[in-house]
């Protein structure tokens, strides 16, 4: 029993709760939302973005939650020894992704992240580079210095201090995972989420009383800002990409299929509530979505820059548009400041949910004490995401792992959750389980849309997105070198954790048929 | 602002917000179960949960 964590625990169900919510909560809400939100509709949008929520994000959770304490109360947190007690053999290797995903993306996103704190630092020290020139030149000069996009990671003079900021992001999440769940990632949670939403406030208090700043342009002010995004086109919601769409951004923003749910709800009590606590998670991850996202952003920018410089990626919005936003702005620095600040709180409460699922995994399958699963993983991470630091040109490298893990591997390991426990497990007996110790009656049409609906529906997104985005990233693996590499890197990760599946399987069937109720 | 963009940010904050406040109200309010109400001191000894106690 050497390597197995009972000695982890969260000290509180707000705790937990906070923890899911913070894990979900993250650059998708601010920056992927309002432009998702622009590009499909406007207010239209939010009519297959809530349908998605009834019928994907609320069920998904509560399974998600509720495999995870499943597991947790037979001795297991780790997704590929959790989903083995459900489905055997197979859904043990399908759970392998639930470790693969979450380490993968954090490669990436600690990076992303350390782009926030640098910002910060930047807007802090009034070193951002505006001058008297345009302001979206010297704002795209100030994200490639920050991320190396124009060159390799480590190929300019700026490179010491990007790498300075990511050895500081990476550093910061390999402490407090090594501190444990309850005085480690909860801890920093409790006072993040509150921080986060201050600081979101502030910013956009200031947003909203804009008014109309330039007077050569009186078209551009709130109202109309607030207009761009919000006034609903009807006609999108008869194509079929709005509602494929909404239900991405329901499931990425959830961070559902993502592997870390199962293992934050593995450390819950057998009796503890998952009903009301998982819908408590997503009611926290929607309000920071509608009441930030979608107010602050593109709003923002519209005042400043009209209807052209409100419309852009995540990226883009993020990083380079609303610098120049910032600059227009009154006590721009201190707002900026806050901005990039409030960012990166978000990035880590998410990227040490992304550490946790691997170290549980590491500490079940290979049987070694915590404090040497901490260090493997920050091992294995730390190398993964040197890769995506040094070879940040184009950005190619990140954006293949996003896709491929960060978004196809989502929708797989999300299919094979929801077929296990409405399928396998049986949906009667799987919403009897959630019902044990619930705070909350879960209404029984939810067992038929666990069963029937959401699988379809989960498919038909599935093939959608496949249709769309496949034949290109497909296509990339012949045309750029980089993107083969992040194949590679992808590939030899998921070779080491089946090699350790392996390693583990005897051990778990053998502990599993012990634990079997 | 169209009354069609009003009414689709009015309900969307008002959907949200309700359901937040419902669930940490009944959240804070709903019995914690016995288990959890002592919680872990960091690193407790082996075999807190039910499963671990009956295996050893």
């Amino acid at each position: 029993m050497q390597g197995r964590s009972p000695t982890e625990g969260w000290s509180s169900r707000l705790g937990v709760v906070l923890g899911v919510a913070a894990s979900a909560v993250g650059l998708g809400n601010f920056l992927r939302f309002p432009g998702q939100v622009v590009e499909n509709g406007g207010g239209a949008f939010m009519l297959p973005y809530f349908v998605a929520l009834l019928l994907l994000g609320v069920p998904l959770g509560w399974v998600e939650w509720t495999i995870g304490r499943h597991g947790g109360a037979r001795g297991f947190h780790s997704a590929p020894a959790i989903m083995g007690l459900i489905g055997g053999r197979p859904a043990r290797y399908a759970g392998v992704l639930g470790v693969l995903i979450p380490i993968s993306v954090y490669m990436y996103y600690v990076l992303i992240e350390s782009w926030c704190l640098h910002y910060a630092y930047r807007y802090l020290t009034g070193d951002t580079g505006f001058g008297p020139g345009s302001h979206a030149e010297a704002s795209k000069a100030l994200f490639a210095s920050v991320s190396g996009i124009a060159e390799g990671g480590l190929d300019s003079g700026e490179a010491f201090r990007r790498a300075l900021f990511w050895a500081v992001a990476c550093g910061l999440n390999v402490w407090f995972l090594r501190r444990g769940l309850s005085r480690g990632i909860e801890l920093f949670c409790r006072w993040a989420m509150p921080a986060m939403a201050l600081c979101a406030l502030v910013v956009l208090v200031r947003v909203l009383t804009l008014g109309t700043p330039d007077a050569a342009f009186p078209e551009r002010n709130v109202t109309a800002g607030l207009g761009f995004l919000w006034n609903p086109d009807l006609s999108k919601l008869a194509d079929f990409k709005t509602w494929m769409a909404a239900a991405g951004q329901i499931f990425f923003s959830l961070s559902l299929g993502f592997g870390v749910i199962i293992n934050y709800a593995s450390y819950l009590r057998p009796k503890d509530d998952v009903a009301l606590s998982s819908l408590t998670s997503s009611a926290t991850n929607e309000v920071f979505e509608i009441t930030f996202g979608g107010l602050i952003t593109v709003t923002a920018a519209f005042v400043f820059l009209g209807a052209s410089g409100a419309a852009g990626g995540t990226f883009g919005l993020g990083f380079q548009t609303l610098p120049v936003v910032f600059e227009h702005l009154p006590l721009g620095r201190m707002f900026g400041f806050l901005w990039f600040f409030m960012l990166f709180l978000a990035a880590v409460t998410s990227s040490l949910s992304m550490l946790q699922p691997a170290k549980a995994f590491i500490q079940e399958a290979l049987e070694v004490p915590s404090e040497r699963a901490v260090w493997l993983i920050a091992l294995l991470a730390t190398l993964g995401s040197s890769i995506v630091l040094f070879f940040s040109k184009g950005l190619v490298v990140l954006d293949t792992v996003d896709f491929w893990i960060g978004t196809f591997g989502i929708f797989v390991l999300a299919t094979v959750q929801i077929i296990c426990f409405g399928w396998v497990m049986g949906v009667d007996k799987g919403f009897d389980e959630a019902a044990v110790g619930a705070a909350l009656k879960i209404p029984r049409i939810f067992r038929f849309i666990v069963k029937y609906v959401a699988p379809i529906y989960l498919l038909v997104v599935f093939v959608g997105f496949c249709v769309q985005n496949l034949p290109g990233y497909a296509a990339a693996f012949q045309d750029s070198p980089l993107a083969v590499l992040a194949g590679g890197l992808i590939l030899l990760v998921l070779g080491l954790l089946l090699v350790a599946t392996r390693i583990g399987e005897k051990r778990w069937t053998r502990e599993q048929s012990g634990a079997a109720p | 602002m169209t009354l069609g963009g009003w009414l689709m940010l009015s309900a969307s904050l008002g959907a949200t917000w309700t359901l937040a406040v419902f669930c940490y109200v009944r959240l804070l309010r709903s019995p914690s179960p016995p288990e959890s109400s002592a919680p872990p001191q960091g690193d407790e000894p082996a075999g807190t949960t039910e499963a671990d106690s009956a295996r050893q």
